[in-house]
């Protein structure tokens, strides 16, 4: 793959890219499987209706909203909410009659057969699912049910296979805790804090928990399972980082406040990291790093117009080896209203060139991807 | 017999109705009662770095007055966006309010309101109003140029003024204040005394309805 490498400032004056539409292949091939509302939006041009909407609900997009088996891809773990009340979310809960306690909602995870377009509840109660060879991870409340005013605190269950019980990887340590995705046989997990800031944590086997770092969220998960990159505030500053998973020692750091990384101001969870290459969404659009060891540094940057893209975009996926990158975009509302549809774009890296897909009118909208690594390799 | 177990296997149309509706029903919200007039915080969304935090209070003479600082929120403008986003619109209670909160990144001065659900289903959780200080309300700055509990001087962008980079959050909303690394004026003292002044003394965790608006 050609990248052009660039420095920051130059970067910074690239031509914004003008996207075309479509953003589909042939025969309505989409470039990568999308959740849109209450249907799962194949590759392959194929429309899957769920039993249930998809909603990320307690943990947005912290983690995947759509998580594939990771043999085949045959079978799709997916998050989904009950409302146990109507909420008004321009009111008040006082305004409206809601008392502490009261309960408000329910999370579930469900597991849905493409071949046979089975689809049942997989875990009551529950979000976030990490799927790879050392089985399936997910986080539990212990109590099923979301309250008003009480956090949601729970456990992280670790089940062999889909049809075992799942043994407690946090045991006696009940807390607010989202699951990420395998880093070998190593599991990558949040704890959330006040303020919504973010613990990274590294759990290799039950009560064995390390915190890799502090006040940081993960970009992705190195394609062979070693290595995590970060956007790290833990000292004040935006960071991107490299750490090694086995030994939590930080292999590589880029200075986002600093010349070299400043235009990007940030990085964000959902991201992806092919080869040496680690793409995400960051403040001009979507950044491409690329890590050697002990270095990480800005390759390319697609620049995504707020006109097209007034919220940034989302969970960006790197494919054709690093050469193009997909992810999608809320539209606004009118007034307050926080969402208006949705779309996606797909761009090449190195001209910066990108298609936009039709827009989608669901209520959420999510890229269906597995983080965890190494990924099996598909015969 | 045969009919009497058709009964029991095919239950009218009526009692499938019946029994559809008995485990559907969910709880309607009740009637929206108006929220406040005043007596309130209300944060108009601008961007992630310069927007408005008023205090809308009644004065001595019974006159609602409003008191206008600048504050930030959020990293991104997308509400749904969690770690990220600016805070979704609508109304909040405040959950409590602290001078000496001593959290793993929050600290001093701080008001704590209601989770808020975004557009999207997702829930924005761990909201608060505060600044850059230590739980005693001091300053602990050093030569880094993003201290944790110190509002610095670097600025947001590089034609930007000093001392505005700390307005960005993980969505809480942030208001500035007095620092040795710069000459400006502190916000978070007249809010605080504001607030206190003119809206509630309480201290703790405590529930007060419709206490923060936030709108574009």
């Amino acid at each position: 793959m050609s990248l052009v490498v660039a420095a920051a400032t130059s970067a910074c004056g690239q031509e914004a890219s003008r996207p075309e539409t479509a953003g589909q292949g042939a025969a309505g091939e989409r470039p990568v499987t999308f959740l849109a509302g209450q249907t799962l939006l194949t590759r392959d041009g194929a429309e899957i209706p769920l039993d249930r909407p998809a909603v990320g609900g307690l943990m947005g997009w912290l983690a995947p909203v759509g998580v594939p088996s990771p043999d085949n891809e045959d079978q799709l773990l997916y998050m989904s909410w009950r409302d146990l009340r109507e909420v008004d979310a321009q009111l008040s809960y006082s305004d409206q009659g809601i008392a502490n306690g009261d309960p408000l909602g329910r999370p579930s995870i469900r597991l849905l057969d493409k071949a046979t377009g089975d689809d049942h509840l997989f875990a009551d109660g529950a979000y976030s699912v990490a799927w790879g060879a050392p089985g399936i991870a997910y986080f539990a409340g212990s109590d099923p049910d979301y309250r008003a005013n009480e956090r949601y605190v729970g456990e992280i269950l670790v089940a062999p296979t889909l049809d075992a019980s799942g043994v407690s990887w946090t045991p006696n340590a009940p807390d607010s805790y989202v699951v990420m995705g395998w880093a070998g046989t190593t599991l990558i997990a949040y704890r959330v804090n006040r303020g919504e800031y973010l613990d990274v944590l590294a759990i290799d086997a039950p009560g064995q928990i390390r915190t890799l770092a502090r006040l940081a969220s993960v970009v992705a998960i190195s394609p062979d399972g070693t290595r995590i990159a970060v956007h790290d505030t833990s000292d004040g500053g935006s960071k991107a980082k490299v750490i090694n998973v086995p030994t939590g020692v930080e292999e590589a750091e880029l200075d986002l406040a600093a010349e070299k990384g400043q235009m990007l101001q940030y990085l964000s969870y959902g991201g992806s990291w092919q080869g040496d290459y680690i793409a995400s969404e960051a403040a001009p659009g979507i950044a491409v790093l690329k890590y050697t060891p002990g270095a990480l540094e800005v390759s390319r940057v697609v620049p995504v117009p707020a006109a097209q893209a007034p919220m940034g975009v989302n969970e960006v996926t790197l494919l054709d080896g690093g050469g193009r990158v997909v992810a999608w975009a809320p539209l606004p509302g009118r007034g307050n209203s926080d969402r208006g549809g949705y779309l996606y774009i797909n761009c090449t890296v190195g001209p910066g060139k990108c298609t936009r897909s039709p827009d989608f009118d669901s209520r959420t909208f999510f890229t269906v991807y597995n983080p965890s690594r190494p990924a099996k390799e598909t015969p | 017999m045969t009919n009497n177990r058709a009964r029991l296997l095919w239950p009218s149309r009526l009692t499938l109705t019946t029994l559809f509706m008995a485990v559907t029903v969910t709880v309607p919200a009740p009637p929206a009662s108006a929220s406040r007039d005043c007596g309130y915080l209300d944060f108009t969304r601008i961007n992630n770095t310069n927007s408005d935090l008023k205090v809308k209070a009644y004065d001595t003479l019974g006159v609602c007055v409003t008191s206008t600082w600048r504050a930030g929120s959020g990293t991104t403008t997308d509400p749904c966006q969690k770690n990220y986003g600016w805070l979704p619109a609508g109304w909040y209670d405040l959950w409590g309010h602290w001078n000496d909160y001593n959290g793993s990144a929050i600290w001093g001065r701080v008001w704590y309101v209601q989770d808020k659900q975004c557009g999207d289903g997702t829930w924005r959780t761990e909201l608060f109003v505060h600044s850059e200080e230590t739980p005693n309300r001091t300053q602990d700055c050093t030569s880094n140029s993003d201290d944790p509990q110190c509002w610095d001087k670097t600025a947001s962008c590089s034609s930007c003024n000093e001392g505005t980079n700390d307005y960005y959050s993980n969505g809480c909303i942030k208001v500035k204040r007095q620092s040795p690394e710069g000459s400006w004026d502190g916000h978070l003292d007249p809010l605080h005394d504001t607030w206190h002044n003119l809206v509630s003394s309480n201290h703790g965790s405590f529930s007060r309805g419709s206490s923060l608006h936030v709108h574009n």
